[in-house]
């Protein structure tokens, strides 16, 4: 007994790493896909963006940098998907520098989805959806869209006046937004510009994402109606890919976005949550025979 | 000394009271009308912040290749990464540019080259970063996670819950992990949040105000 505690109260983290390392292999050679129920939040944003009518502008604000990308992308996935599903005016921007580029790279996906999906389709840069790029200056950029949006974003993110986009017509300031999305990797983002400056000061309609590290922190906002909807983490996002469904174009069938690939994903969280607290109580067992044995030694 | 210290300070008061009655004045009132322009202003001082910052880093890393500080490789890494990232930026455009037969003349060596540095270098160096964080976790919960105490005992018992209801095993095994998780998160949690929200929000308040009222000058340089 004494071996055994005396080996796992000096264990090496290496042996963690090795197996945490070990089991993200495997289960991603080997998924299980397991069951995904579609949670209250999940559902919650989904009804959101169904509430979005054919023309409304919306803004998706790429607030993360490749960091946070493996959580948020999915969000920015499934969001994308339903407002080109429900024909309304993308707006994208962001307060973090890589964010334009990982919306770019996103939207770029989504965009050749839906037209496979819907045959015919053409959703065009200008007219369906604009990337106005990156802008310093945090609230304050809030605080100069609430007057004009095209005093602020003279040009989109590759250098052409907003003027000469149709998707910009009529759009002259934020009251005009249906609402924003704001996914966000951290500070600078959802938590301390959108929330108290957007909403708060002017009142746009709020929702969004953010990484399962930081969602304690928002579940304040949802509470005082400040934050409509949120999806807090990955398994959140696979929920929302789940319930964002499509009509298959060759098999006639109803069909979700949840790829193999992401559903993969929420099985390795699922399998590195279970070494982790089989871990913790392996650590628990020994520290009370430990204890035990000290009591007995008096 | 006015120019160093007094004029700072005024700049510093005048500045933090417009902005404070700017905030609750009403729409198209002129002072709320000059609070947008103040905001508009701090746009333009953010982006000058940032060649400060840029400044300061060469300034800082400059110093320590040039004393042979042990460090200085690592000095050198990231001054080489800095002028190499903002030469192919500035010269080439900082976007992947998607290649179409309309633009295709317009792709050149350089905007190629700034998609290559962030597709394949930043782009898997943060997701490496982010991702080590796995691993530290579970060595730092083996570690911390023990039920030395009663509240301890609590913590412990929280957080195997929420980290059960959080994934989808754990609505596997039982689905009432997913719902008391969620009711821990938006009750128990979010008090306690909330709690601490309220009181830095009092603490910011307090601090700005000494910023302010010029009680707190350590923002200016020295003691």
């Amino acid at each position: 007994m004494e071996g055994f505690v005396n080996f796992f109260k000096n264990l090496d983290r290496r042996i963690i790493f090795l197996f945490i390392f070990v089991a993200v292999i495997v289960t991603l050679m080997n998924p299980m896909y397991l069951n995904l129920s579609v949670s209250k939040n999940a559902s919650k944003v989904l009804a959101l963006l169904d509430e979005i009518q054919p023309g409304d502008p919306v803004i998706v604000s790429f607030d993360y940098a490749a960091s946070g990308e493996p959580e948020l992308k999915p969000m920015a996935r499934a969001i994308l998907y339903r407002l080109f599903q429900r024909n309304a005016r993308v707006i994208m921007m962001g307060f973090w520098d890589q964010g334009p580029s990982l919306a770019d790279t996103t939207v770029a996906e989504v965009v050749k989805l839906i037209e496979t999906h819907q045959p015919g389709r053409k959703v065009e840069y200008g007219k369906d959806y604009i990337n106005l790029g990156y802008k310093a200056g945090g609230f304050t950029v809030i605080i100069n869209m609430s007057k004009s949006i095209k005093g602020i974003f003279t040009t989109d993110k590759n250098g052409k006046p907003i003027e000469e986009f149709p998707i910009m017509k009529d759009v002259d300031s934020l009251k005009k937004i249906k609402r924003v999305f704001g996914l966000t990797g951290g500070n600078n983002g959802l938590l301390d510009i959108w929330i108290p400056f957007a909403m708060q000061q002017y009142g746009v309609p709020l929702a969004g994402g953010c990484t399962s590290v930081s969602a304690p922190q928002f579940y304040q906002y949802m509470d005082s109606k400040q934050l409509d909807g949120l999806l807090d983490g990955f398994k959140t996002a696979a929920e929302l890919l789940k319930a964002v469904e499509y009509k298959d174009p060759v098999t006639g069938q109803t069909a979700t976005l949840l790829t193999p690939e992401y559903h993969r994903i929420a099985d390795v969280q699922s399998i590195v949550h279970l070494i982790i607290i089989i871990f913790i109580i392996i650590a628990n067992v020994t520290y009370f025979i430990e204890k035990k044995a000290a009591i007995k030694k008096g | 000394m006015f120019l160093r210290k007094q004029l700072p300070l005024i700049i510093c008061f005048l500045c933090g009271i417009f902005a404070m009655v700017g905030f609750f004045s009403a729409e198209g009132t002129s002072l709320n009308i000059y609070y947008e322009k103040l905001a508009k202003w701090n746009s333009i001082i953010a982006a000058f912040a940032m060649l400060l910052g840029v400044g300061n880093l060469f300034r800082v890393n400059f110093l320590k290749i040039s004393r042979g500080h042990q460090d200085a490789i690592f000095s050198v890494v990231l001054l080489t990464g800095l002028v190499a990232t903002a030469f192919f930026g500035i010269t080439g455009g900082v976007y992947p540019i998607k290649v179409t037969p309309e633009n295709a003349d317009k792709i050149t060596f350089f905007n190629n080259k700034c998609v290559l540095i962030f597709d394949f270098m930043i782009k898997p160096m943060q997701s490496t970063m982010f991702s080590l964080l796995a691993f530290f976790v579970a060595s730092a919960a083996f570690r911390a996670f023990r039920a030395k105490s009663f509240e301890a005992t609590i913590l412990l018992i929280t957080a195997f819950i929420v980290m059960l209801g959080r994934v989808p095993v754990g609505t596997s095994i039982w689905g009432g992990f997913a719902t008391i998780s969620e009711w821990i998160l938006s009750t128990i949690n979010m008090a306690g949040s909330r709690a601490i929200t309220l009181g830095a929000a009092v603490g910011a308040t307090a601090a700005c105000l000494k910023i302010i009222l010029g009680l707190e000058t350590r923002y200016l340089g020295g003691e």
